[in-house]
Parts: structure tokens; sequence; C-alpha cells
């Protein structure tokens, strides 16, 4: 609608406002939206504004399009508070899934906390419970290093037991070469 | 001519063909104490003057062999597949043997007498002065090292066992360091057993030649003398021999007798026996294994050291002549990898965190089957 067009009236036996009033002139619905979204001008404008002052049903209806208004307003950018989210998200993470779980934990690191009375190690429990997923990783990137640690060191004492076999095979020459006959002593025949 | 002379004449003919045949023949049986009486007249200087093989039986021709009684001075070269050859020089007087190799400014020795033994060393500036020896531990590692130590076990036999499982044969035999020899063959009752050849000096009776041969008739071991002197003017030598000898470190020839239980305590785990051993085989033996590692020695890395000095049980079986050893050892549960035996001359093999080692002289099939029967 152009903003200095007049607003749109009709005649109470009019086809479009016989639903809404039945006895007077009415403003049509885009010709109120266009009043109150501001978007009339001059005499138009004033035209609508007497109107509306004449007519409360028009006034009513006028309030309800710019309460609908507002509404779409706020549904179009909504206002993201991520940083809440992610505070929710966490809360649920952390959050005991049952009283009792809740009450076993408590009592667990009462325990832990008396037994290490304080010390570095109980701080590394505290530690642990407020950061049990990087607690996690780091319990798994262990497990990891120490099986491949492991593998490393069976490798290198098995390349050992290799050269050791070399040096066994010698040391049967050394025994053959002698003809075992120092060591010859009478063991019962099997 | 009457036919009474003619008759006459020929029996004298055949009497005088067969008085020359007998007189051949005998010359011919009593050859080696011709020989030897020759070689002694012509040998008057040294100190053999009679044949010492003269109607020796091949058994126990042998046994002299093995031990001979007479004082020499040798060059003498070594082989097995271990060390490959090795020149080691061997005296002998006073009933004291010494056997020597010189490497890095010094002489290195090993002395045995009377069922004891000593490894010990000279500078080779001060041999001929005969100063004092150090001793020292048993030299091992370098094969001219490990090669002296093998003679630390000084050739020797178990003739009863010998006997049972080798039959003697005895022949004239070439040249050996520009002297005369017999040659002995000892050959195995069993197939698959080792067979030896020693040529024995026709006047001493010392071994100057001897080869043993496996199964395929390769040679597996080789003592050969390449030059030999029965002249006494190697005193000198055996003077350090005896001082060491007399000294601490003289330690006896055989170690102490330790029963299955003791190895296994020793080692660390249950020694275990095979349930089947080649014919003519027995355990002769029973020990830990020395010379795998010294803890003294500094390892490249602790892992190394680890292995090293881990214990090994080492079982010997012998068939007089023949020889199989047996290792055992355990490994630790982050190095095990069970394995099964397969045939070769060397078979190891992994089970239960034990690895076992088992070498032989004999057909690597009997190898395995002895190796199976764990």
């Amino acid at each position: 609608m152009r903003a200095d067009a007049a607003p749109h009236m009709k005649p109470v036996d009019g086809d479009i406002i016989l639903d809404r009033h039945s006895s007077s002139v009415h403003l049509d619905d885009e010709s109120l939206g266009a009043y109150v979204d501001g978007e009339l001008s001059g005499w138009a404008r004033q035209a609508a504004a007497d109107h509306l002052r004449g007519c409360p049903a028009c006034r009513q209806a006028a309030e309800d399009i710019a309460a609908l208004g507002s509404a779409a307003r706020r549904c179009e950018s909504p206002n993201w508070d991520v940083e809440a989210m992610v505070a929710l998200v966490d809360a649920g993470i952390s959050r005991p899934d049952t009283e009792a779980a809740g009450m076993v934990r408590a009592s667990h690191g009462r325990i832990v906390e008396a037994a290490l009375g304080g010390s570095w190690a109980g701080w590394a429990a505290g530690w642990i419970r407020s950061h049990r997923r990087l607690a996690l990783e780091l319990v798994i990137a262990a497990i990891v290093l120490a099986v491949s640690a492991l593998g490393i060191a069976g490798a290198a004492y098995r390349r050992e037991l290799m050269e050791q076999d070399k040096v066994l095979v010698d040391s049967h020459y050394m025994v053959r070469s002698g003809n075992v006959g120092a060591l010859l002593v009478s063991y019962p025949r099997r | 001519m009457k036919p009474r002379q003619s008759v006459w004449s020929a029996l004298l003919t055949l009497l005088v063909w067969a008085f020359a045949a007998c007189l051949v023949s005998v010359l011919l049986c009593a050859y080696p104490a011709r020989a030897a009486s020759a070689s002694a007249a012509a040998t008057t200087a040294t100190a053999v003057s009679t044949p010492a093989v003269a109607g020796l039986a091949p058994e126990a021709l042998y046994e002299l062999s093995m031990a001979p009684t007479c004082d020499y001075e040798a060059r003498i070269k070594t082989w097995n597949p271990s060390t490959a050859e090795v020149w080691v020089d061997a005296a002998r007087a006073d009933g004291i043997t010494v056997y020597s190799i010189r490497a890095s400014g010094y002489i290195t020795s090993v002395a045995l007498a009377d069922g004891m033994r000593v490894f010990y060393r000279t500078p080779l500036n001060a041999a001929s002065s005969g100063s004092a020896a150090d001793t020292i531990s048993p030299p091992l590692g370098a094969p001219r090292m490990q090669a002296l130590a093998s003679l630390a076990e000084p050739l020797h036999y178990d003739s009863a066992l010998l006997s049972e499982n080798y039959t003697f044969m005895a022949g004239r035999g070439a040249a050996v360091a520009g002297r005369e020899t017999i040659e002995l063959r000892i050959e195995p009752k069993w197939p698959g057993n080792v067979r030896r050849t020693v040529w024995v000096d026709l006047h001493t009776g010392t071994a100057l030649r001897v080869e043993d041969r496996n199964y395929r008739g390769d040679l597996i071991w080789l003592w050969e003398v390449e030059r030999i002197s029965f002249e006494s003017s190697h005193r000198h030598v055996v003077q350090a021999a005896r001082a060491a000898l007399s000294s601490a470190e003289a330690l006896p020839c055989i170690g102490p007798r330790m029963s299955l239980g003791e190895v296994s305590r020793t080692a660390g785990f249950v020694v275990a026996l095979p349930a089947w051993a080649p014919e003519g085989y027995r355990l002769v033996a029973l020990r830990p294994a020395q010379a795998i590692g010294d803890p003294g020695e500094s390892g490249p890395g602790r892992l190394r050291l680890m292995a090293r000095m881990a214990p090994v049980a080492q079982l010997i079986y012998s068939d007089g002549l023949g020889t199989i050893t047996f290792y055992q050892r355990a490994v630790p549960w982050w190095a095990r990898r069970a394995s099964a035996p397969r045939v070769g001359h060397a078979i190891e093999w992994e089970r239960n965190g034990i690895r076992y080692l088992l070498v032989g002289d004999v057909d690597p099939e009997l190898l395995l089957k002895m190796a199976r029967s764990l």
C-alpha cells in the first residue's frame, strides 16, 4: 500500500466488514496494519487516526495487530544466550543420575579425602572429580603409552634373546670341543 | 737228470720259496715296531727313544692319544663352526699342560694339571724371563679366547660310554707335521651320530690330528698339530703356569655336581628333561650355564644386561663322542612369544614362558624328535 494512499473505507453494507461491524464504515485490516506500522503519512494517517478516535472496534483491531506484530518481531530475531546454554549442558553432565548415586560419590569423595589427608593426592582426587572427562582421556593415554612401552621393551628383550642364542650355540661348540670330558659324571640312564 | 733228483730239486725250491714268504709276512706284521725302532734310532737326540704304540689295541691307543704322557711343545690349529680357525701354542712338562694365545701385548694362557685349571696372562716381553703371571677370569667372548676356554675342558673321554656306542679301527695314516702316524677311525654304531678320526704319532702316542664329522660327513671340529717338538727346552713355559696353578684362582676342571632340583632352584624355574634322546646319548652334565653375562660388564642398556644376566640351565647329553646341549631359561611375561620347535642344527622354541635351545651334532630330525619329546 502506498504511504499517502487513503485508508480503504468500506460501506456498512459492504462485503468485507460485515463480519466485524454491521452499522458503520471501518478501516480494513491492511489499512490498520499500515497505520500501526507507521507506513501511512499525511492526510491518510490523519484520517485513520480520526476514525480510530471515534471507532472503538477499529481501535481494538489496531491494538491486536500491534500486539501480533510485536510478537512476530520477537520471533524473527531470537536472542540466543549461548553461554547460558553451555552452562546448562555442563550442569546436565555433572548432575548425578540419582540422588543415591550422588550420595555414594560424595561418600567416596569424603573417604578419599580423609585417606589422603589433604595432600597433593587429595588435590589430585578433587581435580579428577571436577575434570572427569579429561581424567578419563589421560588414563586412556597412559594405558596406550604403557602398552606401547611394553611392546618396545619386549621387542628389545627378544632381540637380546636372539643374540644370546648365538652365544649359547657357541658355548655348545666350546663344550663339544672340550669333548665334555671334564664334565662327564655318571647320571642314571633314562 | 733222474726223476728222483728232479723231485728233490722241486721240493728244495718250494721250501726256499715258503721260507721267503714266511719271512716277508713276519716283516710286514711287525712293521710298526720295526718302523718305530728305526725312527727312534734316528731321533736319539730327542726324549723319545722307544715306540709307545707297539702292540696297543685301538681302544688303548685312543686312550693314550687323548692323554699323552710325554713332554712336548707344539703349534696347534683348532677349528669349529663357531670360532673358525684359531692357532694355539701348547706345551707340556712335569705333568702341566699349557695352552697359550698371543694377543694385545700379552700371552693369555690356560694351565691344566691334576684336575685343576687356571687362566692367566703374562706380558709378552716378560715371557722369556718367566716372570710372575697375573691370574684372570676365564677369557670369553672373542673367538680366539673362546677357543682357548674350550681347551680348559681337556680332551678326555668316558671309555665305557664310548665303547658302548662306537667301534674302533686302526690302520696306517698319512704323515702329520712330518711325523708318521697311525690312523684311528671311531665309527658310530647308531646312524646319525658323529664319527671321529685320530692320527696318532707312531712314536709317542700323541694325537697329531683329530677331526670330527657329522652324520653327513661335514667337518664339525678339527685339532691339528702344525709343528711339534719333543725336546725339553720349553720348561720355562710351565714355570708361570705352576705359579698360577698354586694361586687361589685355580679351579677344579669338574664343577660341582648338581641335581635337577638344585639347577631348577638356581635357574628360578622347573628345569624339564626331554622324554627321548637319540640312541646312545645320555645326560652327562647338568649345570647353570656360565659365560652368558658378566656382572661387572657394562652393557649398552639395562634390558640387554637383564637378558644377559638371566639364569640359563644347561643340560649336556653325550654318547661318548657327540654332544647335544640343551639350554633353558625363563622369559619375562612382557617379552614372551610362544613358538614351536622346527628342524635345524640349533632348534629354539618357547612355551609357557620358558625359552628352549637345543644344539647338537646329530641328524636334525633326531634333534627335532628330542625337542618334541619335552
